[in-house]
């Protein structure tokens, strides 16, 4: 659902970019248990889910076991009910005596616990450690000096996307969206902190990027050249999951006690103050959910997108809600911000007009509020009334739970199955767009694509990924990356013997090359 | 006043319902609301249809193929109409199969391909199968290539600018049937939704031939306004659809099949959507890799794996749906509406069921997209998400299609294997379509040319509506096309035999011809059939109604009736037309007497206080003028004519003896239009029996 930053670097700036640990979210479960995917630990509950039409009923059930596929997408109303069927068991709790959206529960839900991007896709195309493991050593190691508890296996590390700013400077830290590229895009809340952003995989993402070598971005191009595309698992029908990708939007909360945030899904969170450079912990509530799943009916991948309640206002919003917007304030006035720059301080406006991208990076000056409406009404043929029905059926069985307080935003899918490539073909994919399928043609979410709303539909930029950049097959970097962004991370290994006296006169051309080319991309998710 | 082919009364016979349903029009739109005894005319011609296609698709192929069973979870509401719960199945209106046929094609190049239809390449003939070949593609015709029940036809200023797009989604089938009612009216319709006033009758109808039941002019469906992407003053325009899949008889054809279960590889009949094409070809319905057909129909038979019984609800159509302007970024010059420039022309946004329960999505039959004549810019500088409207298939990416499907809850049924050919000692001829015989001659030797440069037969655009013939007519020339028939050539002997569900109707088979090379109204492709030439009569006791029609190969039993091929009416006359055939031969030694039954008309509206009467005439008794049908008898009497021999009628008479020739009938009026309108503004039509003394 996001476009990448395709920012360029030398090669002396690797190193430093890999070891951009930005953000630890601490979750410790009560008991260290072991994670079992796909197991029933709650009697199953369930609910009817359509919109209009009984014919399209589709099952929802009240438990963990995160759906492989539906039998079959007939409509926008079964896609929306499949879409919300994965949010109730990706949100189900982990702590077996938890319940469903306790509110204050700061324990971590299912798709927690998955694995993060940066954990799967280590420095120098390592293999990932086991499944489970939530914190790098690396990235442990890193913050050690500041006795943070952690626990690599229990402490869920969450490391927010870094990229590098247009001065050429390194940021050390980002918490900035997919887009607008080359220009700050943070998402400033109302209570003056920024959003933080996270991306993670589930097991049978890992188990395929491990199988098969993925995590290597060397491997990916072997791969490719042997003619192999790369085509993650499809989730299957009461079976296999397939595979998940998620984007995650937290928002600081500097006063969890408050009851307005028995409204929100609420984690424990360590992140690197942007003034301070320092880690510190806090509490962070969930206000985005992005969930792209491959199946076996939809090759092309589920592009479902959540939001909480009390994000942002379309146009024709009457009213708000109870504790006020989390990005929106009818009575906005524009703030003046002095901001850090090379040549001294400088003063910008952050004005009222919505969905403008800030004029600053965090690096120059705290965040403040940035304002946000919905440009894209939620599909009022089948999302809305689906939302309704949920978050009754929600409170019917869950009285408090905070998860009658999120609404599904859309969900793309395609009409007719669109199969899988059988050799490696370029991005971008082409899709037969008359067969992609959503609620509203543009699907965005405002904690996500705040600025770039009426852009892009996710699957339009998402045609463009690619796998892992590898200078050594830079030929073959474009080679379509099924639809994830994600895989692109993958690194290589980067030390090489040094060259004997008599090859330095006839350097090899793979290695003329590699001096030629050696640049690290950094791709903001 | 202007032709009517069935009062109420007769069309009540035909339409025979246990449950007291009618199915509605399109939309339930009523297209002479100025005329309330045709537009009561036209919704019981149109239910009868509706009631005959799906009779057709609920027998299935009982011929030809195995695995092809009656329906069990298929209804039709005129036979029983119990409550259910509606669902509407919802498709892009941009042709699918273009970019699964050209994966490597740009949209812009997509977009272009919808538009013209000029493909950069032939495509395999046979997408069920692993091998085919490479044909031009289809299917055939000016707009074949809009195959997802929705055309569109582009009206260009000199600059070469769009300044409108005409998109419709009306099925072939009720165009015709209002033409039988009034062809005027469908002239009058034309002339208004595309405003285009110099259209004339004479455009709308085919060449050379004539109805030989009200001997005016026949429908041409492919006529210069309602053919091809291009509409300008001259030509071109998109009333109804044109490609030959996009009918509503194979639609319904379609969700009939669609009910059958299938078995699946994983031993169930319950099919993933990801093989929906694979269950379209096992069923062997509809067009692989289209937007609408495996959609439909995977939908359907979901329905039914799920023990529902279903049927499309009423008033079953193909629906466009209102674009979404804001959510594709539509953006007009000065910051206007681009939004206002939709206008809805025919059908309706909202529609209700007939127990007044709203009806899911929209019901718009016909939509213009037009930016006025005032304005200084066209629909070209009007943007979607950025890019400028350059192609009618760019709008058409922003709206879907819909049917409406009811169930209600049932029991399901068993699975069935594959459909396939008959074993030949299995093999049943199959009964197909029934014209005229002039009809066919005609419109069969038309080719219609297509971009893709293959012509095929304007047979192609016609419809299942049946024929209709007299009570007491004879010597019908008709031709029954057929599948799968056994005959020597040139040895009647061995030709089928020819018969009816209505045992007062014969046919004799006088010729057979093979090759005859059409797509059958339904069908993407076309494919070579069989001609039986028929001579048909109708005996003077014959029950009126619909009837079906059986084809036996010699040497086999009877087989199953093609149902509602051809339409037994009583002698039926109408006021407005002059000398109308009635099909009866009168030979020298008949002795036959004509009685009037029922109905009213008048030869003069100004007369009897506008009142319509029998065919005894005017009750003001005026004997009528020289250049009457009858000068000296009773104007708007009832008048008869055989061979040159004039004369009166009435309520009732005895042909005169000794003559020899067809049975005309005609009110008495003004034939030349010497003293007012003529029949022109004649109303009503009255039945008369026939019977041997």
């Amino acid at each position: 659902m996001n476009l990448p930053d395709m920012t360029i670097k030398k090669m002396k700036k690797v190193w430093l970019l890999l070891i951009l640990p930005i953000i630890f979210i601490n979750m410790i479960p009560s008991n260290n248990k072991k994670i079992q995917q796909n197991a029933f630990v709650s009697a199953s509950d369930s609910c009817d889910c359509y919109s209009t039409s009984s014919l399209y009923n589709i099952q929802v059930y009240f438990n963990n076991n995160v759906p492989g596929d539906l039998k079959a997408f007939n409509n926008q109303s079964q896609a929306d009910c499949f879409a919300w069927q994965e949010f109730i068991s990706l949100n189900w709790p982990v702590n077996a005596s938890s319940s469903f959206g306790t509110p204050y529960d700061l324990a971590p839900v299912q798709w927690e616990t998955y694995m993060p991007r940066e954990v799967l896709f280590q420095d120098q195309g390592v293999k990932p450690p086991v499944w489970g493991t939530l914190v790098s050593d690396k990235y442990a190691k890193k913050f050690k000096t500041q006795r943070l508890l952690m626990n690599k296996m229990s402490t869920k590390l969450l490391t927010f996307t870094s990229k590098i700013d247009n001065s050429d400077s390194l940021n050390t830290f980002s918490a900035d969206q997919a887009a607008p590229q080359g220009k700050p895009s943070w998402l400033g809340s109302q209570n003056g902190k920024n959003v933080w952003y996270e991306i993670l995989l589930n097991k049978d993402y890992y188990d395929f990027v491990v199988q098969k070598g993925y995590y290597n971005a060397t491997i990916q191009h072997d791969s490719v050249k042997a003619g192999h595309p790369i085509n993650f698992p499809q989730g299957v029908y009461h079976s296999k999951v397939g595979a998940i990708e998620l984007k995650a939007a937290w928002m600081e909360v500097p006063n969890p006690q408050s009851p307005q945030w028995a409204r929100y899904k609420l984690s424990r969170a360590t992140v690197l103050d942007p003034s301070t450079n320092q880690l510190r912990t806090t509490t962070v509530a969930l206000v985005g959910l992005h969930i792209l799943h491959k199946t076996t009916n939809q090759p092309t991948w589920v592009w479902a997108t959540f939001e909480q309640v009390d994000n942002a206002p379309t146009s024709t919003t009457v009213g708000s809600p109870p504790y006020g917007y989390n990005f929106y304030n009818a009575n906005c006035t524009a703030k003046q911000v002095t901001i850090k720059t090379a040549t001294g301080d400088s003063v910008v406006t952050v004005s009222c007009t919505p969905n403008q991208s800030p004029p600053y990076y965090l690096s120059q000056a705290a965040p403040v509020p940035i304002q946000i409406t919905r440009s894209n009404p939620i599909d009022p043929n089948d999302a809305a009334p689906i939302n309704q029905r949920m978050q009754s059926n929600i409170k019917k069985v869950y009285p408090n739970s905070v998860w009658q307080y999120y609404e599904l935003v859309d969900v793309i899918w395609s009409q007719s199955v669109q199969k899988d490539p059988t050799t490696p073909i370029d991005a971008p994919r082409k899709l037969n767009a008359s067969s992609m399928q959503s609620g509203v043609p543009t699907v965005a979410n405002t904690t996500l694509e705040s600025y770039v709303q009426k852009t892009n539909t996710c699957t339009s930029c998402h045609v463009y990924s690619t796998i892992a950049p590898y200078p050594l097959d830079s030929i073959n970097n474009d080679i379509f990356g099924d639809f994830s962004f994600a895989i692109s991370f993958a690194k290589y290994k980067t030390t090489f013997t040094k060259p004997s006296s008599s090859n330095l006169k006839t350097p090899h051309p793979d290695l003329k090359s590699l001096k030629k080319t050696m640049k690290k991309v950094a791709i903001q998710y | 006043m202007e032709n009517t082919l069935q009062t109420q009364e007769d069309v009540a016979e035909i339409n025979q319902t246990t449950s007291g349903f009618q199915f509605r029009t399109p939309a339930a739109i009523q297209d002479f609301t100025d005329n309330p005894a045709k537009q009561e005319a036209m919704n019981q011609l149109w239910s009868a249809n509706l009631d005959g296609f799906t009779q057709q698709g609920m027998l299935s192929n009982p011929w030809n193929t195995i695995n092809t069973p009656p329906t069990t979870n298929y209804y039709n509401p005129v036979q029983n109409n119990p409550s259910s719960a509606t669902a509407n199945v919802l498709w892009s209106a941009f042709p699918g199969r273009l970019a699964y046929n050209y994966p490597t094609a740009t949209q812009a190049s997509l977009n272009q391909m919808a538009d013209t239809g000029v493909m950069p390449a032939p495509i395999s003939d046979n997408p069920c199968g692993d091998t085919g070949n490479s044909v031009p593609y289809f299917p055939y015709g000016p707009r074949g290539w809009q195959d997802e029940y929705c055309e569109w036809a582009v009206t260009r200023n000199a600059a070469g600018k769009i300044t409108r797009i005409d998109f419709t989604c009306e099925n072939p089938e009720y165009w015709n049937s209002l033409w039988l009612i009034d062809p005027n009216k469908v002239l009058a319709l034309y002339q208004n939704i595309l405003g285009k006033p110099q259209i004339t009758l004479a455009d709308l109808s085919v060449p050379n031939i004539t109805d030989p039941i009200t001997q005016g002019p026949v429908y041409n469906p492919l006529n210069i306004w309602n053919s091809g992407p291009v509409s300008s003053a001259t030509q071109g325009g998109a009333i109804h659809l044109t490609s030959t899949p996009n009918t509503l008889q194979t639609e319904i054809g379609l969700a009939t099949a669609a009910t059958v279960q299938r078995n699946n590889a994983d031993g169930t009949t319950s099919w993933p959507s990801s093989q929906y094409n694979a269950l379209l070809c096992d069923a062997q319905y509809g067009q692989k890799h289209r937007n609408s057909d495996p959609n439909i129909g995977g939908t359907v038979n979901s329905f039914v794996t799920a023990a529902n019984v279903v049927t499309l609800a009423d008033p079953p159509g193909l629906y466009i749906q209102m674009p979404d302007f804001a959510g594709n970024n539509y953006e007009a010059p000065n910051g206007d509406d681009p939004s206002a420039y939709w206008t809805i022309v025919r059908g309706s946004e909202t529609l209700n069921s007939q127990d007044g329960t709203k009806l899911p999505g929209n019901f718009i039959l016909h939509a213009v997209y037009e930016v006025p004549a005032d304005k200084d810019y066209t629909v070209s500088d009007i943007t979607i998400n950025g890019s400028p409207i350059e192609w009618g298939s760019q709008v058409a990416a922003t709206f879907k299609m819909q049917i409406v499907a009811s169930a209600y809850a049932g029991t399901k049924p068993a699975g069935y294997d594959p459909v396939a050919d008959t074993d030949p000692a299995d093999t049943f001829a199959q009964p197909i379509q029934l014209f005229y015989e002039s009809y066919f001659n005609q419109v069969y030797n038309t080719s219609v040319p297509n971009p893709v440069d293959n012509p095929i037969s304007l047979l192609s655009n016609s419809t299942f509506i049946p024929p209709t013939v007299f009570i007491g007519a004879s010597s019908i020339q008709m031709v029954l096309i057929c599948g799968t028939i056994t005959y020597t050539e040139g040895e009647p002997s061995t030709y089928p035999t020819v018969s009816f569900t209505n045992s007062g109707v014969t046919a004799t088979v006088t010729a057979v011809q093979n090759n005859i090379y059409y797509a059958v109204p339904g069908n993407s492709k076309p494919s070579e059939n069989f001609a039986l030439y028929l001579t048909v009569a109708v005996s003077e006791n014959a029950s009126a109604g619909v009837t079906g029609v059986y084809v036996i190969n010699q040497g086999q039993v009877l087989s199953q009736a093609m149902p509602a091929l051809l339409s037994v009416l009583p002698i039926t006359v109408q006021a407005a037309i002059e000398w109308q055939n009635t099909g009866v031969q009168v030979e020298p030694s008949s002795l036959l007497s004509i009685a009037y039954v029922s109905g009213l008309w008048t030869a003069n509206p100004q007369d009897n206080n506008g009142q319509l009467y029998n065919a005894n005439g005017t009750p003001s008794n005026i004997p009528a003028k020289a250049g009457y049908t009858m000068p000296g008898q009773n104007e708007g009497s009832l008048i008869g004519k055989v061979g040159d021999t004039v004369f009166f009628v009435g309520m009732g008479t005895t042909i005169p003896s000794n003559l020899s020739g067809e049975l005309l009938l005609c009110i008495n009026d003004d034939l030349n239009g010497i003293y007012g309108q003529g029949f022109a503004d004649n109303e009503g039509s009255i039945i008369v029996k026939v019977t041997s003394l």
